[in-house]
């Protein structure tokens, strides 16, 4: 009897480590105070399953972190855009596999995590609405829309042969692809061609406008106050970024593009204007920015040297934060002519190799 | 009977437990054939490390800039599970290269500068830029075939590892062969940064 009794309370005793341990593994080993981030970074490396999201507040103090057990988490050129306060990132895994087949919802409130399964490989583009998230994939220079029903599931799917989707953006209930086809042919072998294709949500094409002309390499559209903005970084030689930003009115159907005097790396709305970074993503010299009204693209601002090669950028509130190609952690007040708040330093995972793969800004 | 299964059930049940950390998911392809462990390679690296850099062809260029340049290749020693030999890829554009990955002869990004640890940006010393820009078209015509598990089958045009891929482009175009004789008819990616044919114009160590 006693050494029943003993058996099954040794029983009991496991039980109850078995559910602990199974607790351990479930929670964030960092829960971070949510509620006072401001913005956030994505940490990862390509040859190993372990990454991380951190949380930051204004003041450029880590919060706490997130880990999630996947390799490439984020495409460090794409954007992992938040919507409705949840951030949208694509795990693609070890970097020679590409194969997780995965986008990752994380809400911003509570850090939990919810996935979506796509049967493509090589995914990279994601955006989302109340109803679907899209996410595109190139494998063998055919690409794949997908779109996923939040409620179901289900997925739609719709083939692109003979084309690179550089990214995706979602605005005013349509889907605009950013496109390149490279076509090889002996008389021109180095031809390309860009555009955008627009989908509806239905993932039917409605339209298709050429951008050749201005490049290709649109990685980080966009879009604000009925303007789609993009930056790209190859010109039509397909060797040095472009210093032309385009700009798709997506009320009128019309293109243009706005020359400056330097490359344009990315383009980011606030309060109705547009803040402009120069520079090239490749190069060690330091990005500039400077504050721009749309309607008549006079720069409101100063071009501010922002003392570091920026690799990610976000706006908060009124403060530009900043990642730099060295780990740099750098703020900016954007209502005092981009004058500099903060500076710190990306902290590491662990004591291997990891770059940063996004950033993002906290909604309030 | 009774009294063994009360003892083991326990044991199970905290093993099931622990098993439920997650992991994610990796096909568990065969290895390559007779790859060479990560101590064999080392030395190779090593000296990688050490060699000298020059300029890039074409247009000046700061020394030591990380290269947008089509046609140049790329090379990193980021060790990958059971493919300790690294990766290698050609530049196709300022943000693509073609590279041999798992799933073939892709499309990846030209960021190899922020997203690999060691990198290795070369020149092949025999060539004109034209003549670069052309082996990274090649290589660009060959997206689509699968990956080639056989290291040391490098003459088949069928399927590609990433590093026979580069070696084939320059061999088939114009008859410069950038393996050494370190590993036989196998061409590793240390092996394009040891070659008598390449010079080293970027490294990040």
């Amino acid at each position: 009897m006693k050494k029943r009794a003993a058996l099954l309370v040794a029983f009991l005793a496991c039980t109850a480590t078995a559910f602990f341990i199974v607790w351990l593994a479930r929670r964030n080993v960092s829960p971070a105070p949510t509620g006072q981030a401001s913005f956030g970074v994505i940490e990862t490396r390509q040859f190993q399953a372990r990454s991380r999201i951190i949380l930051y507040d204004s003041e450029l103090d880590e919060l706490g972190d997130l880990p999630l057990d996947y390799a490439t988490l984020g495409c460090d050129w794409n954007l992992s855009p938040v919507y409705d306060g949840t951030l949208y990132v694509i795990p693609q895994g070890y970097t020679t596999k590409r194969d997780e087949k995965t986008v990752l919802g994380v809400d911003l409130d509570d850090l939990s995590v919810t996935r979506y399964g796509v049967d493509q490989i090589n995914l990279y583009g994601v955006c989302a609405d109340d109803d679907y998230i899209f996410t595109c994939s190139n494998l063998n220079n055919v690409s794949h829309i997908c779109r996923i029903d939040r409620q179901t599931g289900d997925v739609t799917d719709i083939e692109e042969t003979d084309t690179y989707i550089e990214s995706l953006c979602l605005y005013g209930g349509k889907l605009y692809a950013f496109s390149t086809g490279s076509p090889l042919s002996p008389d021109a072998p180095d031809e390309s061609t860009s555009w955008i294709s627009i989908y509806g949500r239905d993932l039917n094409l409605m339209d298709t406008v050429t951008t050749t002309k201005l490049g290709s390499g649109r990685y980080r559209p966009v879009a604000a106050g009925d303007l789609l903005f993009f930056a790209n970084w190859e010109d039509t030689s397909g060797q040095v970024p472009s210093t032309q930003l385009g700009i798709y009115h997506t009320d009128t159907g019309m293109l243009e593009s706005k020359e400056f005097d330097t490359a344009v790396l990315d383009a980011l709305p606030w309060n109705g204007y547009v803040l402009l970074l120069f520079g090239d993503i490749h190069s060690e010299s330091p990005t500039t920015a400077a504050l721009y009204d749309p309607a008549t693209w006079e720069p409101l601002s100063e071009e501010h040297n922002l003392t570091c090669t920026a690799m990610q950028s976000c706006i908060s509130g009124d403060t530009l934060y900043v990642v730099g190609a060295d780990r740099e952690l750098l703020s900016f007040d954007l209502t005092d002519n981009l004058s500099p708040l903060g500076r710190s330093t990306v902290s590491h995972i662990d004591g291997d190799f990891s770059y940063i793969s996004g950033m993002f800004a906290v909604p309030d | 009977m009774y009294k063994k299964m009360i003892a083991v059930l326990p044991i199970l049940v905290v093993l099931l437990a622990i098993s439920s950390f997650h992991t994610p998911a990796v096909a568990s392809e065969p290895p390559a054939r007779d790859v060479p462990s990560e101590e064999e390679f080392a030395p190779y690296w090593e000296e990688a490390a050490r060699m000298p850099i020059m300029s890039d062809k074409g247009p000046m260029r700061r020394l030591g800039t990380y290269p947008t340049r089509k046609g140049v290749i790329l090379v990193t020693g980021d060790k990958f599970k059971w493919i300790p030999s690294g990766h290698a890829a050609i530049v196709y554009s300022s943000s693509r290269v073609v590279e041999s990955t798992d799933q073939g002869v892709v499309f990846g990004s030209n960021n190899w500068a922020s997203s690999k640890g060691v990198v290795y940006g070369l020149n092949v010393n025999e060539t004109t830029t034209t003549q670069d820009a052309a082996a990274a078209n090649w290589c660009y015509s060959q997206i689509g075939k699968p990956y080639n598990y056989n290291f040391f089958d490098r003459d088949t045009r069928s399927s590609f590892y990433c590093s026979q891929l580069v070696w084939a482009a320059y061999k088939d175009l114009y008859g410069i062969d950038l393996d050494t004789p370190a590993w036989g008819n196998a061409v590793y990616p240390a092996e394009l940064v040891m070659s008598s044919h390449t010079s080293t114009i970027y490294s990040q160590v």
